[in-house]
């Protein structure tokens, strides 16, 4: 089989098509506010909010709201309640905030496990369930994109001063604390889109693997947004591929991409930090 | 406060170890000889075998999936209440084996419908259609009204061997059982030769139809998911709408226990219209609250789709 | 003291962190031109005052007046310039982007720099010797080169007021020189410049009015007020050591628990 028609073949189908766009929006909205996560040392959030999310999608279904509401409100709920323990208690957020978002999973997964009949519907939110996806979520995903870059470009060197300098930028006269919030509202909602993709237990992935790799290679912010949506971008889209000729989940191709990208780069770079040692070292030697 | 609560909650202790959920001794004296199904469409067969002349109740709900079900304390307790123990067999229901263990009950305590029912070649079982499923042979032995026959002709003769004195009441109630059956057989039968054989082609969602099919000369173009609880890979998603493409089927069936956004797709894709729910491995709410009810309205459901 | 219109005014302050006072009863007065050293030991509340000048901290008690309003009213001519330790050195930014930043409070929520940004932030580049490193990430800077940048995204703001937090502790002479001179510049154009400082000698010679800070205020005068032994007496206490020929020395380490007490949190 050429390999042309590899590439072909599996466009042939609506579903794919439609995976395949989802996918790369995913991997481009992680990775933007996962550039934010990673500068702020904030990936813990992510984790905790992809966690929190599942008991509002459970209690969502139960009662015949959307599912994607309900996991919305649990997820901004936690993100902005995540911000309030931080600034109340600094250090010790690390610990309060881990102890609230397993036990916020826990009630999720007690409540799920009481549904007599198997719901799929609600399992595929643990891994994603990127070949299910609707006309009407590949809307919602695009248009979480395009609202994402809005606001960055809107605000961007508000963001882009609180990040930085908080203390700075407070005595300039920006909102610093609703700028964090704002923020935190992007990442949550970020989270609960991407989850039928790539599911919780891998969306943490999808935000900072990009992010941390592009952080290696470039010294601009703006730069590194880029790198990072071009990472999430091609792993995405070969991520799928390879999930179609391997029968392998697709959430897990792109994770395992990002991941070994993010390896040889992290390997390069150090190569590259220990030569250039070296050889100023041989230059000092040589000039004594 | 506590000395006086002690008496009241050692009362309320020795109550409740008097009695269990179902309210009754393990060891039943004259009183009603119990039996519990696995499935709700057994359920109904043993009540088309055996009438109101014992207690029937079935561990999984109506509405809920057999192959996924996971079983709970109450079910245990259920199991250990009953005389007997009808199951499907073939890979079904196997949860249920760790329940009777539990309950100190023996392979003389079950009836497995399912099995060895080719030794007088009064059946045929066919192989599941899809690989790497986790049973060889297709359980789904009910689907047909010849196999469901069978079954109720099994657990008649099972319960008057155990109550002899039921044997009469059972043997009229059975035999106006299998006569239902047959007559639906007949129906069904004549509604799909009606139908010519190019368009008799369906899709369903999980392997249930193999017996259905051979019984009614029906084509499964495929089916969606190999096995309940795993999900189609992209290739067998793509394989199967190619499939549906080919035989130019126009209607995609989920069943009422499984939702799905998976088929959905395929529907949408395939330009398949409806999806309508077929009754597999348990029954719902009326009219497929019965075994009858429920084929009838599968009946009329697939062949309304093939004459589209 | 100057007969200018107060820039700021502060009225018995009393603000710390958690249920610990830094600074009780402070009042005090600064004129517009004013050129200012706040001097003091270690967990003195120099870091504190200047927080609550800038807005960034809430007093327990008292009341700021900055440009004759409430604090942070008039936070767009306010220029605040934080500690070298306090900054992510390594975050992905440019010298040029940094001072730019210094341009926000000008632009505005939606606006986006236009040429007359892109003057100042060349301006202010420039006037502090660093117009050629406006593409080196931040990381990149020598101590004395950061302390530059940041001065520099103050001076792009052109605010009416600025706050420095240590701004040439740890430099070396020639940027201290820099810097200085841009601050004398600032103050003789009507500008008020406040800074927090370690260096008395720097001080007494560069500074036009010092304030002694021991958690209250215990001198607010000219400069020569820093070689007053008995002011460094009430304000240092035992950090200082009395020679054998007479005289005094200060033992008073800039980085000595630092973060335990001021500036933190």
């Amino acid at each position: 089989m050429n390999p042309l028609d590899l590439l072909l073949a599996p466009l042939g189908y609506d579903f794919f098509v439609r995976a395949l766009i989802a996918s790369a929006l995913v991997g481009v909205a992680c990775a933007i506010v996962g550039s934010f996560v990673v500068l702020k040392g904030m990936s813990f959030i992510g984790d905790a909010v992809s966690h929190a999310a599942f008991p509002g999608i459970v209690i969502a279904y139960l009662v015949g709201a959307p599912i994607i509401l309900g996991g919305a409100i649990a997820a901004i709920g936690t993100a902005l309640g995540i911000g309030a323990i931080t600034r109340r208690s600094g250090l010790r957020a690390d610990a309060i905030i881990g102890v609230l978002f397993a036990g916020m999973f826990a009630l999720g997964v007690a409540i799920f496990s009481s549904i007599p009949n198997y719901v799929g519907d609600l399992f595929h939110f643990l891994f994603g369930d990127v070949l299910g996806i609707s006309v009407g979520d590949l809307i919602a995903l695009t248009l979480l994109v395009f609202g994402l870059l809005v606001v960055l470009r809107l605000l961007w060197k508000e963001l882009l001063f609180s990040t930085f300098d908080p203390l700075g930028a407070g005595a300039a006269g920006l909102p610093v604390r609703r700028l964090d919030d704002l923020l935190l509202i992007l990442i949550a909602v970020t989270i609960v889109i991407s989850l039928q993709a790539v599911g919780i237990v891998l969306v943490v992935a999808m935000i900072t693997t990009p992010a941390a790799t592009a952080q290696l290679v470039v010294k601009r912010f703006t730069a590194m947004i880029q790198v990072a949506a071009l990472i999430g971008v091609s792993a995405a889209v070969v991520g799928l591929y390879l999930s179609y000729s391997l029968d392998i989940a697709s959430g897990a191709a792109i994770v395992i991409l990002e991941t070994l990208l993010f390896l040889l780069v992290l390997a390069g770079t150090s190569i590259r930090t220990r030569l250039s040692a070296a050889r100023g070292a041989a230059r000092g030697a040589a000039k004594s | 406060m506590i000395r006086r609560l002690l008496p009241l909650l050692a009362a309320l202790l020795l109550a409740g170890a008097g009695c269990n959920s179902s309210g009754a001794s393990p060891m039943p004296s004259s009183a009603t000889y119990r039996v519990m199904t696995t499935t709700s469409i057994i359920a109904d067969l043993a009540r088309l075998a055996l009438g109101d002349s014992v207690q029937i109740d079935s561990i999984v709900p109506a509405g809920v999936d057999v192959h996924t079900y996971e079983p709970s304390p109450s079910d245990a307790a259920k199991i250990a209440a009953a005389n007997l123990i009808v199951m499907n067999g073939l890979g079904l229901d196997e949860w249920v084996s760790s329940l009777i263990d539990a309950a100190h009950k023996g392979a003389s305590d079950v009836v497995r419908l399912g099995e060895g029912l080719d030794t007088s070649d009064a059946w045929v079982y066919l192989t599941s259609a899809t690989s790497g499923t986790s049973h060889a042979v297709d359980p789904h032995i009910w689907l047909d009204p010849n196999g469901a026959a069978l079954y109720v002709q099994r657990i008649a003769d099972r319960v008057a061997h155990d109550r002899p004195e039921l044997t009469d009441a059972i043997h009229a109630t059975s035999a106006r059982g299998l006569a239902s059956i047959h007559a639906l057989d007949v129906e069904v039968g004549a509604l799909f030769a009606a139908i010519p054989a190019e368009s008799r082609k369906i899709v369903t969602f999980h392997d249930a139809f193999g017996y259905y099919a051979r019984a009614y000369k029906i084509t499964i173009v495929g089916v969606a998911i190999a096995s309940p609880g795993q999900d189609p890979s992209a290739r067998e998603i793509a394989a199967l709408i190619d499939a549906i493409r080919a035989a130019g089927v126009t209607t995609v069936f989920s069943e009422i226990q499984f939702p799905s956004k998976v088929l959905t797709s395929i529907a949408a894709e395939t330009g398949a219209t409806v999806l309508v729910d077929l009754y597999s491995d348990a029954l719902g709410a009326a009219p497929g609250d019965t075994y009858l009810g429920a084929m009838r309205a599968n009946a009329t459901a697939i062949a309304a789709s093939m004459q589209r | 003291m100057s007969s200018q219109p107060l820039a700021i005014e502060l009225v018995d302050v009393t603000a710390g962190y958690g249920d610990r006072a830094a600074i009780t009863g402070v009042s005090l007065s600064l004129a517009a031109g004013s050129l200012t050293a706040i001097f003091g030991p270690n967990g003195g509340g120099k870091s504190t005052l200047l927080k609550c000048i800038a807005g960034l901290m809430q007093p327990w008690s008292g009341s700021v007046q900055v440009l004759g309003s409430a604090v942070g009213l008039h936070a767009k001519r306010v220029a605040y310039v934080p500690q070298a330790e306090q900054v992510d050195w390594s975050f992905p930014v440019s010298v040029g982007e940094v001072v730019m930043m210094g341009r926000t409070p000008a632009l505005g929520p939606l606006g986006r720099p236009g040429a007359a940004d892109h003057a100042a932030v060349a301006d202010a580049l420039a006037r502090v010797d660093m117009a050629d490193l406006a593409q080196r990430q931040i990381g990149e800077l020598s101590g004395g080169q950061r302390r530059r940048v940041f001065l520099a995204r103050a001076i792009a703001a052109d605010p009416e007021i600025y706050l420095l937090d240590e701004p040439v502790t740890g430099v070396d002479p020639t940027t201290q020189e820099k810097i200085m001179n841009i601050l004398d510049a600032e103050a003789a154009r009507g500008r008020t410049v406040v800074a927090t400082t370690h260096d008395l000698a720097c001080a007494a010679q560069r500074f036009h009015d010092v304030v002694a800070l021991a958690g209250r205020v215990v001198a607010h005068g000219p400069a020569q007020l820093v070689l007053d032994q008995g002011v460094l007496e009430k304000t240092y206490g035992g950090h200082l050591v009395p020679l054998a020929g007479g005289g005094v020395v200060l033992l008073d380490d800039p980085h000595h628990s630092h973060g335990a007490h001021e500036g933190h949190e």
